[in-house]
Formats: structure tokens, C-alpha cells, sequence
């Protein structure tokens, strides 16, 4: 599992104990800058076709994907802070919430994954209720609002940091991400 | 170009053309300011926007320091990406090639303590540069800024290793730990880097000339064969120099010093370019180095002001 790290770790910068305190300020600036932060009431306030469970049905799904394809957990973190990110500002129709979803996924898996998975995983997963065009599309859009600012820390960026300093001989640090 | 939402900016001329892209100076019709613009044609692209892009842009959204050259805005239609970046008039490449080296002699403290500062700021924020080379180096006239840039996209720009090891014939500004594969690729590879632009800086030419000898055996030639003292990994690289004859180091020092560096110049640059990446020097720590001793005054020093030369 923890091969798949692309920008996180693979990043030996971080092996670099020199620099470590200083990743982790920038990591935790990074972390309450607004822009990278839902709007925590968005769906009352800015949705009017979508539901609390609705949401939670298509994280449910996406944790499925993630295993299917056999993705790291930085994947499924960053997948569901574009999708709240998107859904801060965009009123969504429940029909298209489920191409949302998928978007943001190949959208992490292109910035965490060493390999992602195609455009056509992403369609035959949804039972190809979406076209390969409209999940293209999708994912420029969903690009354009978050500006390209994709690299959202997340508690695992955090909890690698911490059992690296803390636990520099640390045997099992697979276990311990297996508790977030 | 002109159908982009938002476009406000007038094509001035065609600057680059690199693997990825053309790249355009232009002026901002807004503001006045001129900018370089990076085109990336992703029409042919099939899965979308390429993950490179992905990763590369957000990376570089986070940098934001004064050397560093600032991504300003990233705009897409459907078919193209277009990279905004701040437009220099001039990259340390041609200021080299342009100059007598008793010329820029005065300006290496600060151009060299501005890329490293530029390079701290790059490594505190878990990025590497990854393609440091003098043409990376822009130079802006007015404000007396140098500033990293990073037009090429590639290695650099995301750093996973994967796309790294497309490159491995290339620039000779690449440390020699970047000729082992299983080698961790990190952060004493950009001060390497750096400490071949200050060489080249002294001494009017590359360091490692690319051209009729591998890079390889060019550094073998100034170090002499690695040894256990000199680099404890270097049994990773032994077959590698299997076939080179041992030879004896060059003296680097004595020509750099009877090229009017000053002693405390020759022991930095002999610490960034140590053979053994674990024993590099940081960025930072170079930053502390006894040479930079009195750079800070002269920042400010009229001689400071002959930064554009005549």
C-alpha cells in the first residue's frame, strides 16, 4: 500500500529531517486556508436536490471503487474534500452527484496514484450511466473551480510526518494508517 | 488563443517550444505587465487532463516566494491548458554568455544566495526543482531579483520517479547519484545542481560541458574514482565505472581560486558538490555559509546597482 504514495511521500524531501518541521507548518497552513476548506452547512445553504444521505451513499460507493481498484487512502481523502470543495459553490441535481464523485476520484488518482485508472474505469464502474465526453468534461470543470489547487493535505500526510519523527525505527507504520 | 474565457492578454511574440507546449511572451491588457504563457494542447490527450498537469500545477499553486517565478493563473478550454506565468527579460545562461567572467565576478554572491533561497523555499514546501540549470535562472534588470523557473514541465515538475527515469540522458547539470536507479532521489540533487551554476558562474563555462564525454566519466575525471571515504554508496555505481581508469582528482580548487574566488567560495562549492549526497550541504545551511558573510550589504551597495551593465 504504501508504494502508491506519488507526491506525498515518494517525495523523500520528507526523509530529509531537515526540512521536516518546516513541511509540516506549510502542510498545516496549507490545511486551514479557506479555499481548501468546505463550507460546513453547504447543504442547506447551497443545495437544493441533494441530501445529507445522499452524500453519504456516494462516499459509501466511492470507498467500494477505491477498493476495486485498488487505491491508497490519500485517494479516497482527497476525492471527497473536491467533491465537498465543488458542492461549497455548485447547486448539483442528484442525477449528476454520482459523476461528481467519479470526476474528483480520477482527478486524486491522477495526483496520488502512480498508476490511475482510465477514463473508462471510472465510466464501466457507474454501470456507464455517464459517457466517457461528460466525465471529461466534468473533470475540467471541477479543475477550473479548484483552480488546480489539488494538493489538499490530508490526515495521512499528517500522520506519516508524526510516526516518521516519532518513531523513526517504527516497524509497522502500515498498521497504524490502517486506523484512520 | 483569444477564445479562452477571460482572455485578456495580447501575444507579443513566440519565446520556447518545448516538448509540451509552445510558449508565448505576452502582454497582460489589464495590468500592462508582461507575461509568459505556456500552451499545452491537450486535444489528443485520451484520458482527460494528463496527470502531470494535475499534479504539476498544484504543486506549483503553492509556491510563492520572491525567487521564485510565480504561476499567475491557469486557464483551459477544452483543448489546451495555458499556463500564466511572470515574464523576466533574461536567464542566467545567455548573462553568463554575454559577460567577462571579471564581469560578473561582483553579482555571484547575490545571484548564487538568491537561488538558494529560492531552492530552501522550494524544499520546506516538499517540492523538488529537479532541472536547475543556469537557463532555469531568470534575471529581472529592474527590480535586481533572480528567480527560479520551471517552463519545462517535466521531471521537475510533479518529481515522481517514474517520470524521472524517462530522462536519463540529459542535463549535466544531474548529480551523479541520478545515474543509479535504486538511488534516492531528493533533495541534495538540486544543491548539486546549483553548486555547477556557481562553478560555471566563476569560470565563464559549464562545469560539466555536455558533448564528447558522458557526464559520468567527466565527474570521475574531476574527483577521481568515488572511494569508501569519499562516497560509502559508491559500490552501487561500481559497475557502472568498471571501465573508467582510476585517475587522479583534478584540482578544482587552484583554478577556481586563480579565477579570483575567494577561499571561503572554493569550500562552500566543494561542499554542494560533494560526491556524497549525504554529506551534501543543504540549501539552508549554504545560506549560512562564511562566504555569504557580507552579501547582505551588498544587496544594496551601489556596486549592486551595475546589475545590468552598460
Amino acid at each position: 500500500e504504501l508504494a502508491g504514495r506519488k507526491s506525498n511521500e515518494s517525495l523523500s524531501a520528507l526523509r530529509n529531517c531537515a526540512y521536516s518541521s518546516s513541511i509540516y507548518k506549510h502542510l498545516r497552513s496549507l490545511e486551514i486556508e479557506d479555499k481548501m476548506r468546505p463550507l460546513p452547512n453547504y447543504m442547506e445553504k447551497v443545495q437544493n436536490d441533494i441530501s445529507i444521505n445522499m452524500r453519504q451513499t456516494l462516499v459509501d460507493w466511492l470507498v467500494e471503487v477505491l477498493e476495486e481498484y485498488k487505491l491508497v487512502s490519500d485517494t479516497l481523502y482527497l476525492t471527497v474534500s473536491y467533491v465537498d470543495r465543488f458542492l461549497s459553490s455548485h447547486a448539483l441535481s442528484r442525477n449528476k452527484l454520482q459523476l461528481l464523485g467519479v470526476c474528483c476520484m480520477l482527478i486524486a488518482s491522477k495526483y496520488e496514484e502512480i498508476s490511475p485508472p482510465h477514463v473508462e474505469d471510472f465510466c464501466y464502474i457507474t454501470d456507464n450511466t455517464y459517457m466517457k465526453e461528460e466525465v471529461v468534461e466534468m473533470e475540467e470543470k471541477v479543475l477550473e473551480f479548484l483552480n488546480f489547487e489539488m494538493g489538499t493535505p490530508t490526515t495521512k500526510s499528517f500522520l506519516r510526518i508524526f510516526t516518521r519523527v516519532t518513531e523513526e525505527n517504527c516497524k509497522k507504520p502500515d498498521l497504524l494508517y490502517e486506523f484512520l | 488563443m483569444e477564445k479562452v474565457k477571460d482572455w485578456n492578454y495580447k501575444v507579443v511574440e513566440k519565446i520556447g517550444q518545448g516538448v509540451f507546449g509552445e510558449v508565448y511572451k505576452c502582454l497582460n491588457l489589464e495590468t500592462g505587465k508582461k507575461v509568459a504563457i505556456k500552451m499545452i494542447n491537450i486535444q489528443n490527450e485520451p484520458e482527460g487532463v494528463p496527470s502531470y498537469l494535475i499534479a504539476g500545477v498544484s504543486l506549483l499553486k503553492e509556491l510563492e516566494h520572491d525567487n521564485i517565478v510565480r504561476l499567475l493563473d491557469v486557464l483551459t478550454t477544452g483543448r489546451y491548458v495555458y499556463l500564466v506565468f511572470e515574464y523576466l527579460d533574461l536567464d542566467l545562461g545567455s548573462f553568463i554568455r554575454k559577460h567577462t567572467i571579471t564581469s560578473i565576478r561582483p553579482h555571484i554572491k547575490t545571484i548564487l544566495s538568491q537561488i538558494l533561497v529560492g531552492l530552501a523555499y522550494y524544499h520546506s514546501h516538499n517540492i523538488l526543482h529537479g532541472d536547475l540549470q543556469p537557463s532555469n535562472v531568470l534575471i529581472d534588470l529592474k527590480s535586481k531579483k533572480v528567480k527560479l523557473a520551471d517552463f519545462g514541465l517535466t521531471t521537475s515538475f510533479g518529481v515522481p520517479h517514474i517520470e524521472y527515469s524517462y530522462k536519463e540522458v540529459g542535463s549535466p547539470y544531474k548529480a551523479p547519484e541520478s545515474r543509479i536507479r535504486s538511488s534516492v532521489y531528493s533533495t541534495p540533487h538540486d544543491v548539486w545542481a546549483v553548486g555547477c551554476i556557481f562553478a560555471e558562474m566563476v569560470s565563464g563555462k559549464p562545469l560539466f560541458p555536455c558533448g564528447k564525454k558522458d557526464h559520468l566519466s567527466l565527474i570521475v575525471s574531476l574527483f577521481g574514482k568515488p572511494t569508501k571515504e569519499t562516497w560509502p554508496g559508491a559500490n552501487y555505481i561500481s559497475d557502472l565505472l568498471h571501465s573508467h581508469p582510476q585517475c587522479e582528482p583534478a584540482d578544482l580548487a587552484e583554478q577556481l581560486l586563480g579565477l579570483g574566488l575567494e577561499p571561503p567560495g572554493v569550500e562552500l562549492l566543494s561542499r554542494m558538490i560533494s560526491l556524497n549526497p549525504t554529506t551534501r550541504i543543504t540549501a539552508r545551511n549554504a545560506l549560512n555559509h562564511p562566504y555569504f558573510k557580507d552579501s547582505h550589504s551588498s544587496l544594496s551597495s551601489p556596486h549592486y546597482e551595475a546589475f545590468g551593465f552598460p
